[in-house]
């Protein structure tokens, strides 16, 4: 397989950056067509082997290839321009810079969030790379349908992609690669770690947690609204999806009554989207987290019947994740200043914090969120949504997997 | 009701949902956790008719309520193990007096794990309840010793630097019948690693209770028996007890009774294995958590919903464990990965 992929990547080598992401247009607007066969077989394949909600899929997948869409702005961006991958392009003056693309990119990826390998295959694709994916168990089917469709619209593209299960134990998927980019828990990273050579880039990304931030001044039911969208994407599994909300004293809706119009808008989601059936294991532990809650928390607000969803409120602030699951832990502060100092001892976990409050305020809360781990701030209601732009888990998502050839002295000695 | 259970607890026929219903809203009259749990599900006394709709507490509600229905103050209390793993809460089981406690217990260890026999040399691998007043089943094992014991021929052998093996190796030799040692699992797996041996007489038998929780290393049921059998002798009877600080009855293998190694209990307990997801009850066969109904539970609560997993058969009930930790699927961390992850870098 490795042999192929790479025969292919040397006749993709040759060709200019804007032709493939032409190619990769063709293939996204089929993805958004809700017509399109492969988009539909698509959503019945991760419905079915998931269990997840059928409209959050449909939701989910455009989220996705819309980020494949925002692949050109992220080349520049990272590179300065994507013309780099092309040819020497002048970066300082005196200073002509190439970028070389991993030539092949191996990629494994978890099943949390379904459509999530799009964006790095097409990264990779962009990078002039031929990309040898793993697509996770819970969720086999996305990454050789996105691979089919990139082949129907031009196999020499298609080519270089290549989409297998391999054993954990196998070493095959990294001796050639120039990149490997793996997501998943931080035993399977450092698992994954020790099987690729030295000198191969690694860019791993393990456990993550997420939280919101709602100032007074967005303490009111359409924040909750939003806040509630973000726990029920995905049924929370999500790295970005947030585990606990931090609100804040004194807006229109006090913390305990945002913790129950939170609940509320997590009912109605859960007709419009159900959530999927979970293990014995993870319905017991749903179940401890809210019987616990009852005898410690200052409220509960959970479905009747079932664990459907639930928000535990507590009016003093500590840092407990979720269970997952569509279970929200909500703590009222006095002040958003408060919640550093709750986060802190938690450094390396820290990943989107979502604000919900005036700008001015979330560049504060970003300053002093960012100094201990914070990758990512963004709105309420958007977490599933990051910018092509976003630097994931806080290094450059492009940038990290090229290699550079730098001419000094360019142009007074070219000449 | 004491009279009434005391007679319940000696044969006398009963009908289990009637004296259930009546238990129940007893507790919820008495106990002011137990009736909010009760009244935030819509379930009072006298608004249903089948006892399984009672709500079943959880057990964690013993760390952080006082559940207690008994008359004035409680007269004593048991505590729950903590683990090495971390200073977690402990729970608290409060009664009136333990009268009932231990009416109750003395018949169904004769019966389980006596096999009917009337005396027996009992060697204690748990610690003396003189020493450890608030363990529930050092209170246990010492009244099973004043109903069955012989004088003389015992002891306890475990104390807060663990099992005195030299002790419970001359205390052995000494006993010339079948004897039966009585304890914790974790002291039992202690036991086998200290390379003792001795071939106990026919007849002997062993009763192993509880988890490891950090106190020894993890041993499946099967390998310990395995273990034990050759510390001991192939002949050894060896017989699980599941019960928890929190139930005053308690649970056996039935290998003395029908010779069956399923559980079973005595009359007034009921053991049913719920859905976690809706508690509604499971078929035979499939896994459920545990729900047990222990009248017994006069002065607490006789509805319990425990953390362990279990599977009903038709000759008895197996207990496949606490339910292991749930796991999210990808770079997302689930609460109980994250506890065990930070827990692993605090110690």
């Amino acid at each position: 397989m490795i042999t192929g992929l790479l025969e292919a990547q040397r006749a993709l080598a040759l060709r200019p950056v804007d032709e493939i992401l032409g190619v990769l247009d063709r293939v996204t607007e089929r993805w958004l067509d809700p017509a399109d066969p492969v988009r539909q077989e698509a959503e019945r394949e991760i419905v079915r082997s998931t269990g997840l909600a059928p409209a959050m899929i449909r939701r989910g997948l455009d989220d996705m290839i819309h980020r494949v869409q925002g692949l050109p702005l992220a080349l520049d961006n990272d590179l300065g321009t994507r013309e780099a991958l092309d040819g020497f392009c002048w970066r300082a003056p005196g200073m002509l810079s190439r970028a070389w693309g991993p030539g092949l990119l191996t990629c494994i990826f978890s099943g949390n969030v379904p459509g999530l390998p799009a964006f790095d295959m097409a990264m990779g694709l962009a990078l002039k790379s031929a990309v040898l994916v793993r697509p996770p168990a819970e969720e086999p089917v996305f990454a050789g349908l996105f691979a089919r469709t990139v082949m129907e619209e031009d196999e020499g593209l298609g080519r270089c992609l290549g989409v297998v299960r391999w054993g954990h134990e196998e070493t095959w998927p990294y001796g050639q690669a120039g990149a490997v980019l793996a997501y998943g828990s931080d035993r399977t990273i450092a698992e994954i770690r020790r099987l690729v050579p030295p000198g191969v880039r690694f860019v791993g990304h393990g456990h993550k947690i997420s939280f919101a931030l709602v100032a007074r001044e967005a303490c009111d039911t359409a924040t909750a609204r939003r806040l509630a969208y973000d726990v029920t994407m995905y049924d929370q599994q999500g790295c970005v999806s947030p585990h606990m909300a931090f609100v804040e004293r004194g807006g229109d809706l006090t913390p305990l009554a945002f913790a129950q119009a939170v609940g509320e808008e997590l009912a109605r989601l859960a007709q419009e989207m159900p959530r999927r059936r979970v293990s014995p294991e993870e319905a017991m532990a749903l179940r401890g987290a809210r019987d616990e809650a009852e005898f410690t928390a200052d409220a509960v607000y959970g479905s009747q019947g079932d664990l459907a969803w639930a928000v535990i409120h507590h009016e003093t602030p500590a840092f407990l994740p979720s269970t997952l699951n569509r279970l929200l832990r909500s703590f009222a502060v006095d002040d958003l200043a408060q919640v550093g100092p709750v986060v802190a001892p938690y450094r390396g976990y820290l990943q989107t914090a979502a604000f919900a409050g005036p700008p001015e305020r979330r560049v504060a809360m970003a300053e002093a969120l960012g100094s201990l781990g914070v990758s990512r701030v963004c709105a309420v209601g958007r977490v599933q949504e990051p910018s092509p732009l976003w630097r994931h888990d806080g290094h450059p998502t492009v940038g990290s997997l090229v290699r550079w050839t730098d001419i000094e002295g360019g142009e007074a000695n070219s000449r | 009701m004491e009279r009434e259970l005391q007679a319940i607890f000696a044969g006398a026929p009963f009908d289990f949902g009637e004296v259930a219903l009546r238990t129940f809203a007893r507790q919820y009259e008495r106990c002011a956790p137990y009736r909010r749990y009760c009244d935030a599900r819509g379930k009072a006394p006298g608004t249903f008719g089948d006892w399984r709709e009672v709500p079943h507490l959880p057990v964690t509600a013993f760390k952080h309520a006082r559940i207690y229905s008994g008359a004035g103050e409680p007269g004593h209390y048991f505590q729950t193990s903590g683990t090495t793993a971390g200073p977690e809460l402990r729970g608290r089981h409060w009664f009136e007096n333990l009268d009932l406690y231990r009416a109750c217990a003395t018949p169904v260890f004769q019966r389980f794990v006596l096999g009917g026999r009337e005396r027996m040399p009992m060697l204690m691998l748990a610690m003396d309840p003189a020493v450890n007043p608030h363990s529930s089943l050092s209170t246990y094992l010492k009244w099973q010793d004043e109903a069955f014991g012989v004088p003389g021929q015992g002891g306890w052998f475990v104390d807060e630097s663990g099992l005195r093996v030299a002790e419970l190796e001359r205390a052995l030799a000494a006993v010339d019948g079948p004897v039966a040692l009585l304890g914790t699992a974790f002291a039992f797996v202690h036991l086998v690693d200290s390379g003792l041996k001795c071939r106990l007489p026919a007849g002997s038998l062993i009763m192993e209770t509880g988890g490891f929780k950090g106190k020894s290393r993890e041993v499946g049921r099967g390998e310990l028996y395995d273990l034990i059998r050759g510390a001991l002798g192939p002949d050894v009877i060896c017989i699980n007890q599941y019960g928890m600080t929190e139930m005053s009855s308690n649970c056996y293998d039935q290998t003395q009774v029908t010779g069956s190694v399923r559980k079973g209990g005595p009359a007034w307990v009921a053991v049913r294995m719920l859905d976690p997801e809706t508690l509604a009850e499971v078929e035979v066969g499939q896994p459920g958590v545990v729900a047990i109904a222990d009248l017994a539970n006069l002065y607490s609560c006789a509805f319990l919903l425990t953390q362990d997993i279990g599977i009903m058969y038709e000759d008895g009930f197996e207990i496949l464990g606490r339910a292991p930790g749930a796991e999210a699927k990808g770079c997302s961390i689930a609460l109980d990965e994250f506890l065990a992850a930070t827990a692993v870098k605090k110690s």
